[in-house]
């Protein structure tokens, strides 16, 4: 198959359970080897859009198709491309997790044992426990190893991090960075925005059942706003200063508060830092841009359509 | 067929257990037999019953060999115990998958919704094969020890209806808890259906208006042409393949074209 064919290709992909809305006209299209991260609040429509790629889920309109496979007419060969991770995963507890292997992946005639023991081997899970007496953390690495031990094409995750301390968030992380670097696809999703940031290489923001904004990780910090606190030399103007920042284009919410000044800076900080040099700076933090400033800003974005502060 | 060996290997243990059990029942009832046997009082019990209530008990006569066996085991008792495990297994094959939140990762294979159903059907299937046979095999290795001599082919005729009988009602109970998702759903109309048929079935004998819904019982064909006396009914095999068959048509078709809940 072409390398052309999208991983994930939504048209319009619409789905009401009756009339509550899951997801409304999802329109995305991710290549091979992207790492995707979902974010949205709960009930934003992560899962529904997850569930229905692999046909758990039959849309009400529009159409999802996984490397050219429609969801709803060609299932099983989407299902042979994929795996999936459900967001509550549960395995039956007195499986042991060798069990628990055969049990989910017995319809999968490209899994390799060994590649079964690596992985749990990487993640320090013991396969001949029963499920029932690991912790809950453990049992999530039981469903990492499930879903990248058949080394799948893509790989559709629903929230994989919850339970992960942060030392296996970064193995997680890690792996999913290796799988996209062999060529595989990768859909997570997150309420956790830091999580997705670290490892997605593109981010879905989704909100009401649609995916309001769509855009590179990287693009997204730099365009996200920083906060960032100067406090000039004792004898500088403050007024002046708070006046001077003001005037610079990308520059917002300037406050003066004992004897510093306070501001957003969205994108390019340039213009801002040479403005402050004129006044003479002792001090100056900038807190760290994450997404999650990003997407309360595409919130409140009054257009709603990816227009970023 | 890796689903259904995954499904036995999963279960097989429960299976040994039911096997047991209902092998040491039978056992147990048939062991009793030689002390009713010449107890012609029990008869006379039974004779001043109201013929409905001598069709729900199973007959009137108690101390032939059939007589015993239909009253004790086969009009009532063993297939309820057989329902026991079957109407159970039966609703909880994809709608406890579904409420455990199992079947997800299970239908994430590349597997068809169907083939995981009818898979799962033939684990069911197996279940109610294994039990019948446990009650087979006690009868004919007790046949002469308690002397009730009766042909080994009339013996299996009963099973094989018994289980028949048994399996059509389970495949019922996994085709409505599937099409709904709900494993109650399955077991409560069931046997809902079940007992009220039965008592249909039996009050028919005397209430002529009865009659008429006879057929709409399955009772009435697994009991058809009384198995135990004249052996396998073929008009009875026929009409219980026919809905089984039909249970798991319709399952199928419902399960396949709804959503899963997570």
């Amino acid at each position: 198959m072409s390398s052309k064919v999208p991983a994930i290709a939504a048209r319009s992909l619409t789905k009401y359970y009756g009339r509550h809305r899951g997801i409304v006209d999802v329109d995305l299209e991710v290549s091979p080897g992207e790492i995707v991260g979902l974010v949205g609040a709960n009930g934003a429509g992560k899962t529904t859009l997850m569930r229905t790629l692999l046909d758990f889920i039959r849309p009400t309109g529009g159409a999802v198709s996984i490397f050219g496979h429609d969801s709803v007419r060609e299932p099983v060969a989407v299902r042979r491309l994929s795996t999936y991770l459900p967001g509550e995963l549960v395995v039956p507890p007195r499986l042991t997790g060798h069990q628990a292997v055969r049990r989910f992946a017995f319809a999968r005639r490209s899994l390799d044992p060994g590649a079964v023991e690596a992985l749990a081997e990487r993640f320090d899970l013991d396969l001949t426990r029963r499920v029932g007496d690991l912790s809950k953390g453990n049992k999530q690495k039981l469903g990492v190893v499930l879903a990248f031990a058949p080394e799948p094409r893509l790989l559709v995750l629903d929230e994989p991090t919850s339970g992960l301390d942060p030392l296996l968030q970064r193995e997680f992380a890690a792996l999913v960075a290796e799988t996209a670097a062999a060529g595989g696809t990768v859909m997570l999703s997150s309420h956790v925005m830091s999580e997705v940031e670290e490892i997605a290489t593109r981010v879905a923001l989704m909100r009401e059942g649609t995916v309001a904004v769509v855009d590179d990780v990287s693009a997204i910090t730099a365009r996200a706003r920083r906060r960032a606190r100067v406090r000039p030399h004792e004898d500088a103007d403050l007024a002046a200063l708070a006046a001077a920042l003001t005037r610079v284009p990308n520059v917002s919410e300037v406050t003066v508060e004992d004897g510093a000044v306070t501001l957003a800076c969205s994108g390019d900080m340039d213009a801002m830092l040479k403005t402050v040099s004129r006044f003479g700076v002792h001090a100056l933090d900038v807190a760290h841009a994450d997404l999650e400033d990003a997407f309360f800003a595409a919130y409140d974005a009054p257009d709603g359509d990816g227009a970023w502060p | 067929m890796r689903l259904l060996v995954s499904e036995l290997r999963l279960r097989w243990v429960s299976l040994l257990v039911w096997w047991l059990s209902v092998a040491a029942l039978v056992a147990l009832v048939v062991a009793f037999y030689p002390a009713v046997r010449d107890d012609e009082s029990l008869n006379s019990l039974y004779a001043d019953l109201s013929p409905s209530l001598q069709a729900l008990l199973g007959g009137s006569d108690l101390t032939s060999p059939v007589g015993y066996l239909n009253t004790q085991l086969f009009v009532f008792f063993l297939p309820a115990v057989l329902l026991v495990f079957g109407l159970g297994r039966g609703a909880a094959s994809i709608a406890g998958e579904e409420e455990e939140h199992t079947l997800d990762l299970l239908l994430a294979q590349p597997l068809p919704r169907w083939s995981a159903y009818l898979q799962k059907a033939a684990a069911l299937a197996v279940g109610v094969v294994v039990l019948a046979l446990a009650a087979w095999l006690v009868l004919i290795v007790s046949n002469s020890p308690v002397r009730f001599d009766l042909p080994v082919a009339n013996l299996a005729a009963v099973c094989v209806q018994m289980g028949l009988f048994c399996l059509a009602l389970s495949l019922a109970a996994q085709a409505v808890a599937a099409a709904t998702g709900r494993r109650a759903y399955g077991v409560g109309v069931v046997v809902g259906y079940t007992l009220v048929s039965y008592i249909v079935y039996g009050l028919a004998t005397t209430v002529a208006w009865l009659r008429h819904l006879r057929p709409l019982t399955l009772w009435r064909w697994y009991l058809l042409d009384e198995p135990l006396r004249s052996g396998l009914s073929g008009l009875g095999i026929a009409v219980l393949v026919a809905v089984s068959l039909g249970c798991l048509g319709a399952g199928v078709a419902l399960f396949d074209r709804r959503d899963l809940r997570a």
